[in-house]
């Protein structure tokens, strides 16, 4: 890989781990698994600036990075399972052209939700999916923001993208 | 943005929040559940669907007082009740007019059943109380000679009195109080507007319109031949619309003596408890006639039951000591599939 | 006309509106009102509790399953989010209530006979 890329992961890692620390301390919402997801920032740039190899990369070290600082296996496996289709749904959705970041992290967001359910049903049982119109629609606002948030980002790093 | 599309997208917008909206906002209906162990010697459920737990109290309370007041003027064992009156003075003027009503339906019922149901057995009944309380058989001269007194045409209503002629007849109306109770509490129940609800007066049902999604009350039936955990076995499950369903069984209030089961319906021409079925099922549209007719029933032969029942507009099914069930056309129609 | 970039994204947050909207209207058709709710302890039954009467059922010290006139909610929650305690009151076939750290979940289910004879 090259250097500069080497680089660009390390640092969208280190920063989608500090987001995700972040996230913790801010109030959560009313709803379980409604997370802002601010994380997903980082993982989208990847997405935008390298290629969907490289966003998987950062986004699986951050998971990883999370497990061992804060613990919890099961909250791994939750995300896990919300990363990875998450991320081929972006994957998929930048790659007909026809979405704005906005979009695609709307097909991030509701699927990242729709992952970790599927995950809370394999071990809790069926019970749990009666939170999926819940889940369905905070995915969606949740990821229609961080998308806002993302293509201002990717609008100032232009200068970045040239460069690579 | 063209504005067609905007419109567009306004309008799908708008017609998901509508239903979204209104699958939340019909006036909900809920269903209140409250039980009481202090009537008729046995646990009473009565469950409801209302707009509001003050409409559900009101009602319920309603309920609780009639239960109370019409136990305190049949049952047996309490001084105060007019039933003791009547039992311990041979008479008793002024009758209650509830007293003076059973007491006419239990003659006219002792008439219907070929003299099966009797509510002038209390001698005889009370010696099987007692057998029942110490687990030994009663003697069998002391039965025959309860049985003298166990003559209904001894029993008089004279306007608002009642008298008994025989000095040791006692009155016992098990076999016909809990369902005269249920519908009067029903009728109460109405009163305070309820148009759905379940009364369980210790296994005597009575059940008024259907749920608010549509569904009936639905009554379960124990299978007699199963111990132990019977919840987990059912016979067969009735629809109860507006009517009153009451079962009577060998396996509720009974005790066994070597092996052998012993029962607490006793039929009036053998002294003993009644050996014919396991359990008798009957659905009415009152549960005065559904009582009087599962206790009847129980120590009548099939035909002559059948004959009974068709007679008051009832449906019943029947499960043999073989443990063979038999039901009448009506019943079937009753059943949930 | 010029068309906004932003159509097709629009376009797909209705659709999962909308999506959301049928699973939500889909879940309540079915909603009868129920008669226990059902504790489960990381998928296995852990109690049961009638909603007729009114009681309290600690679950290992980690939260406290509560039944109020017919309605099941949760106290005393010692998960760091307490999403479930913060959760409204369920009563019909079908609810739940989940504690995802613990692992815990609390479900109606209706039983089939409204008396047993």
């Amino acid at each position: 890989m090259k250097t500069k890329k080497l680089t660009a992961c390390g640092v969208l890692s280190a920063l989608a781990f500090g987001l995700s620390y972040i996230e913790l301390m801010l109030p959560s919402l009313p709803i379980p698994g409604a997370k802002l997801g601010i994380a997903n920032i980082s993982v989208m740039i990847a997405l935008y600036i390298l290629s969907p190899v490289e966003a998987a990369l950062v986004s699986f070290v951050r998971l990883i990075l999370s497990w061992l600082i804060f613990g919890s296996f099961t909250g791994f496996i939750y995300s896990l399972c919300g990363s990875v289709l998450s991320l081929i749904t972006m994957a998929v959705l930048k790659k007909t052209g026809k979405f704005s970041p906005v979009g695609v992290s709307i097909g991030g967001g509701v699927c990242h939700n729709i992952g970790q359910l599927f995950a809370a049903v394999l071990f809790m049982g069926r019970s749990v999916l009666s939170y999926l119109p819940v889940l369905l629609i905070a995915g969606a606002v949740t990821g229609a923001i961080i998308g806002l948030l993302v293509a201002g980002v990717l609008k100032s790093l232009k200068s970045f993208r040239k460069g690579t | 943005m063209s504005k067609t599309l905007k419109g567009l997208l306004a309008a799908a917008c708008a017609a998901v929040v509508l239903i979204t909206m209104l699958s939340g906002c019909q006036m909900p209906l809920k269903r209140y559940s409250i039980s009481y162990t202090d009537t008729f010697d046995t646990v009473t459920v009565f469950s409801a669907y209302c707009s509001s737990y003050d409409e559900f109290s009101e009602a319920a309370n309603a309920v609780h007082t009639e239960l109370l007041r019409l136990h305190s003027v049949f049952d047996i064992y309490f001084e105060t009740s007019s039933v003791y009156k009547l039992n311990s003075e041979s008479k008793l003027e002024s009758a209650d007019k509830e007293l003076i009503e059973l007491t006419a339906l239990g003659k006219e019922y002792y008439n219907l059943s070929g003299g099966k149901l009797n509510i002038a057995a209390g001698s005889l009944l009370r010696l099987w109380h007692q057998a029942r309380a110490e687990d030994v058989l009663p003697n069998a001269d002391a039965l025959i000679k309860a049985a003298e007194h166990i003559d209904i045409s001894k029993v008089a209503i004279s306007d608002d009195d009642i008298i008994i002629s025989d000095p040791d007849l006692t009155l016992d109306f098990g076999a016909l109080a809990k369902g005269y109770a249920a519908d009067k509490a029903a009728e109460k129940a109405i009163e305070c507007g309820l148009t759905s609800f379940l009364l369980d007066l210790g296994g005597n049902i009575k059940a008024v319109g259907k749920k608010p999604d549509g569904e009936y009350w639905t009554v379960g039936i124990k299978n007699p031949d199963v111990e132990g955990e019977v919840d987990s076995q059912i016979l067969t499950a009735v629809n109860a619309l507006d009517v009153s369903v009451v079962t009577s069984g060998d396996y509720e209030r009974f005790f066994e003596v070597d092996g052998k089961r012993y029962s607490h319906i006793i039929d009036p021409d053998t002294f003993y408890p009644a050996q014919l079925y396991r359990s008798v099922t009957v659905i009415a549209a009152e549960s005065k006639i559904a009582d009087a007719l599962s206790t009847s029933l129980f120590c009548m032969s099939l035909e002559d039951g059948k004959a009974l029942a068709k007679s008051l507009d009832a449906q019943v099914m029947w499960v043999t000591a073989d443990g063979i069930c038999e039901k009448t056309e009506g019943f079937i129609e009753y059943e949930k599939k | 006309m010029k068309k906004s970039k932003y159509i097709a994204d629009f376009a797909l947050f209705c659709a999962v509106m909308l999506i959301a909207a049928v699973a939500l209207i889909a879940g309540r058709s079915v909603r009868s009102d129920g008669t226990s709710a059902v504790v489960r302890l990381n998928s296995k039954e852990y109690a049961a509790l009638s909603l007729n009467e009114n009681a309290k059922l600690d679950v290992e010290g980690l939260l406290t399953v509560a039944v109020e006139n017919g309605e099941v909610y949760i106290l005393n929650a010692q998960c760091p989010d307490k999403l479930c305690e913060r959760h409204s009151r369920i009563s019909k076939s079908g609810e739940t209530i989940a504690c995802l750290p613990f692992g815990i979940t609390v479900e109606i289910v209706g039983a089939e006979y409204d008396a047993l004879i």
